[in-house]
């Protein structure tokens, strides 16, 4: 089974050079292999556990709690103006 | 000498917090194992003493130096998770878990480093070497059972998991090591809600969960993927230098910034969740996950050896598992966790 | 060859809670760049959501109202992608488990309406060379509310809109200001042969600013579609880009076209549960509509049905409405200071009903004050505007001004003596059986009497005082 390098880099946007491409393409298709039991398994409607916690309605009141500080959040922008948060121009 | 042993030597004035933490802050200064040295450790140490000296009663580890895994946060000292991408990351706020141990009197020495995202080998070994009397660090069991120390890898849900960096949502709990298990059940007390008595449950033959490990493995690179899309190089994170337009600030950053270990789980998440790749495999993962956990609620105690495919129930489960020096692990019942530590002792 | 244009609608609408949908931050509109925000909402390690109750029971108040099914058991999912105003480079929102589905609004059948947060706004430098980030609108609840290709005409879709706009506001759930972006409309356009089953190629267009804007795009997206298909070509499905300026869509790139979102359950979020008694409590709790406040208002207060939807226009008039006659016990008289002086107020100045701001206890004392005839019409007028245009208080302006009305017999005996003596004709003709002339000579001594006369008692004492001639 082939695993489409290309669009999978593009998806979590992560450059590989050429080897680490090759490589982890070798290691994706192995591990697809792996999967095939899991894959083939019929488990109808049985129910999707997301979480081993069994809580529900976890809920905040809508009150308004104090803001960070703008500089402390700033300093951990890659890139900013003391106001903005700076990122490369976006070609529409 | 045990941290409770250390604990009751500076209770009974035999020695000062500030001199036992002179002593682990050169041992950690002098160590590999760490990767940060709280510079305020022993203005820390002068407060406990004299909050100790008043007669506060602050816990049964109050004046014991510890360490947390470079993937918690400590306000003041950077938080790196063994990741180039975020060399330099300053939290601005405490973890939970710093909060409270700090409350209870315990003194931060440093950060311990760890694999990039994952776990912390130096976190054991630390302990082992006898570097630092007490670590907390996310599910280490591997290099625990190796190393030949106690750790409990607690319920999931029991150790608030703010401050703590993600990796896996539904599955990362922050858990004490040290050299005996009294240790880490205290510690676990102090950071932790998971006090429900030990079940009286059927220890028998586990059943086989023959694709326990693929579910574990699908659901938590998947998450783990998910988790790691914030550190983008664009609003945070290292940016690359070489990028020439947004696109490519996002490759090359996180190409960059991420080790190959990395970005096989990052992709291998994003693979199991694309197109029908999530009814495939995704959605079978969750529902093997409720089997599992469905199966396990009835455990009181169970012995299992400490490798992934053991590994993987607790964390489908969510349930407690402690790591015992001889390389085995006793896996329990959810919240159940301060009694099963004391089941063990005994 | 006849065409039929078929169009589906997607409308935003952020919703007016106090605080963001999964933090603590304020959704307060405008604020300096990056104030009204916490780790949380943009983007930061270490942190983890913790839903607003009042986002869910904002959904619930649509839902019911809209005759939508509530789902019962209600999940968030992690939408996944890469751009600059999506700190976490995921959206959480609802896929799998909307909280509403079908109900309809007008004739229009909606799909579903979800849950999920927005993302932070993007401003360009003007030289493009950089793109500036502000997350304050980042992690602001939004409804998103999907309706089903029912849309035939321009005019169905700006009714639904306008139905749909006044729905919010009254449930006090949405200030719907277009301009500030907390409703915002995409359309999925379609064209197809009339008779046609099979739905054509849609395109979706985005960037829809006010109701003109649609109306401009769907006769321009519709043309081109017809256009299109008429020379022989295909089109393709795709987002484009609505520009007002140049009245014309173009395609957008990237962000939006062939993406796959990797959606899967949040596991940071907990189902929500929806039980009957939630449902029932919210029920019980809804707001009155406009369409039961105006039946109302005829039915209880005998208000025109014209008046009725004058003042049911904008939550806000209705609101002083209410509070006027909760006041006054003078529902008429409110509604004419409404339908009337507010009304001209409004309209000379240019101001929208949602940003009035008058005091509802000074237009009351006003009303109290000329129906106790202290003041005349006139005055009463010129106070109001006073009032709306610089928040006077009315009796200290009316003092100021010299308006109160003269209760002062010998002084209207006076003037109504010099009004009789100047005009003898007047005199006779009103004596001859012209009534009319009475309005002329109560009018020459009210002159006299320079505004102030109160025409309660200048009436009967002119009425007299002829009697006498």
């Amino acid at each position: 089974m082939n695993v489409d390098m290309k669009t999978l880099q593009d998806l979590t946007m992560l450059a590989l050079s050429p080897e680490e491409c090759a490589q982890l393409q070798d290691e994706l298709e192995a591990k697809l292999v792996g999967m095939a039991e899991l894959a083939a398994l019929d488990l109808q409607d049985a129910p999707l556990c997301v979480t081993p916690l069994e809580h529900t309605n976890v809920l905040r009141d809508d009150i308004v709690l104090e803001h960070t500080a703008r500089e402390a959040l700033l300093q951990h922008a890659p890139a900013h103006n003391g106001e903005y948060y700076a990122a490369p121009a976006i070609q529409e | 000498m045990t941290a409770l042993q250390l604990a009751a030597a500076i209770a009974a004035k035999k020695v000062t917090v500030a001199d036992v933490t002179a002593q682990y802050l050169e041992k950690a200064r002098a160590s590999a194992n760490f990767v940060a040295i709280n510079e305020s450790a022993l203005e820390q140490a002068a407060q406990v003493q004299a909050k100790l000296d008043a007669g506060e009663a602050l816990s049964p580890l109050a004046g014991v130096p510890m360490a947390l895994q470079d993937n918690i946060f400590v306000q003041g000292m950077p938080c790196a998770c063994g990741s180039a991408m975020l060399e330099g990351y300053m939290p601005i706020f405490d973890a939970v878990v710093v909060e409270k141990l700090q409350a209870a009197g315990l003194i931060v020495i440093g950060k311990l480093g760890m694999n990039e995202f994952a776990h912390s080998p130096q976190a054991a070994a630390a302990v082992t070497a006898g570097e630092i009397p007490l670590a907390l660090a996310t599910d280490n069991r591997m290099a625990c059972a190796e190393h030949g120390v106690w750790h409990i890898k607690p319920t999931y849900g029991a150790v608030s998991r703010l401050g703590l960096v993600a990796q896996v949502s539904s599955m990362d709990a922050i858990g004490p090591i040290a050299r005996c298990v009294e240790d880490c059940a205290v510690l676990l007390e102090i950071i932790a809600d998971c006090n429900v008595a030990q079940p009286v449950g059927s220890n028998e033959n586990l059943p086989e969960f023959p694709h326990a490990l693929a579910a574990c493995e699908i659901i938590a690179c998947a998450e783990f993927g998910a988790n790691l899309q914030k550190f983008d190089g664009v609003s945070l994170g290292k940016r690359s230098t070489k990028a020439e337009n947004l696109s490519e600030t996002y490759k090359f950053s996180r190409g960059e910034g991420f080790g190959l270990a990395t970005k096989r789980r990052v992709l291998f998440g994003s693979l199991m969740l694309a197109g029908d790749n999530y009814e495939l495999y995704y959605t079978k993962a969750l529902q093997v996950r409720g089997q599992v956990k469905d199966v396990l609620t009835s455990i009181s105690a169970i012995e299992l050896p400490v490798d992934e495919a053991h590994n993987c129930l607790a964390n489908l489960a969510g349930l407690p598992a402690i790591v015992k020096p001889d390389g085995q692990q006793i896996m329990g019942a959810a919240f159940t966790d301060i009694a099963l530590a004391k089941g063990v002792t005994a | 060859m006849n065409w039929e244009v078929v169009m589906g609608l997607e409308v935003h609408a952020e919703l007016s809670t106090k605080s963001k949908i999964f933090c603590g931050c304020s959704t307060e509109f405008g604020g300096e760049p990056n104030t009204h925000v916490c780790p949380g909402c943009t983007g930061e390690p270490g942190v983890l959501p913790m839903l607003n109750k009042a986002v869910v029971e904002y959904a619930m108040r649509l839902g019911l109202t809209l005759d939508c099914d509530i789902t019962r058991v209600n999940t968030f999912d992690r939408k996944n992608y890469f751009y600059p105003d999506l700190p976490k480079a995921w959206q959480t929102t609802q896929l799998y488990a909307p909280v509403c589905r079908n109900g309809s609004v007008g004739g229009i059948r909606l799909h579903q309406i979800h849950m999920e947060e927005d993302a932070g706004k993007l401003v360009h430098a003007p030289n493009g060379s950089a793109a500036y980030m502000d997350y304050n609108r980042s992690g602001t609840p939004l409804l998103e509310i999907v309706t089903k290709p029912d849309f035939r005409t321009t005019e169905q879709v700006l009714d639904f809109l306008e139905t749909l706009r006044e729905t919010l506001l009254y449930l006090d759930i949405c200030d719907c200001k277009m301009q500030e972006g907390s409703l915002r409309c995409d359309v999925n356009l379609s064209v197809r042969p009339l008779g046609q089953a099979e739905f054509g190629t849609r395109t979706e267009m985005k960037n829809l600013n006010s109701f003109k804007a649609i109306a401009r795009a769907i006769e321009y997206e519709s043309k081109r579609h017809i256009d299109v298909i008429t020379r022989g070509g295909q089109i393709t499905q795709e987002t484009r880009r609505w520009d007002d300026n140049k009245g014309k869509s173009m395609p957008m790139r990237n962000k939006e076209n062939a993406q796959d979102y990797r959606y899967f359950p949040c596991p940071d979020v907990p189902p929500v549960i929806i039980d009957d008694a939630w449902l029932e409590q919210v029920r019980a709790t809804l707001p009155e509509l406009a369409a039961q406040k105006r039946e109302r208002y005829i039915g209880e207060h005998g208000i025109a049905p014209k008046d009725a939807a004058t003042i049911t226009v904008h939550k806000t008039i209705s609101v002083l409405f209410e509070r006027l006659v909760e006041l006054t016990g003078q529902p008429k008289e409110a509604a004419n200071l409404i339908t009337g002086e507010l009304m001209r107020h409004l309209n000379n100045t240019g101001t929208l009903p949602e940003d009035l701001q008058v005091d509802a206890g000074k237009l009351a004392e006003l009303i109290n004050l000329v129906l106790a005839g202290k003041i005349n019409r006139a005055a009463y007028k010129q106070t109001m505007h006073a009032v709306f245009g610089e928040d006077v208080q009315p009796m200290a302006y009316i003092e100021q001004n010299g308006l109160l009305m003269d209760d002062n017999s010998d002084a209207v005996a006076a003037a109504i003596a010099a009004a009789l003596a100047a005009n003898p004709k007047a005199i006779a003709d009103y004596r001859g059986g012209n009534e009319k002339t009475f309005g002329f000579i109560m009018g020459q001594v009210m002159k006299e009497l320079k505004g102030q006369g109160n025409p309660a008692l200048v009436k009967p004492a002119l009425e007299a005082a002829l009697a006498d001639c």
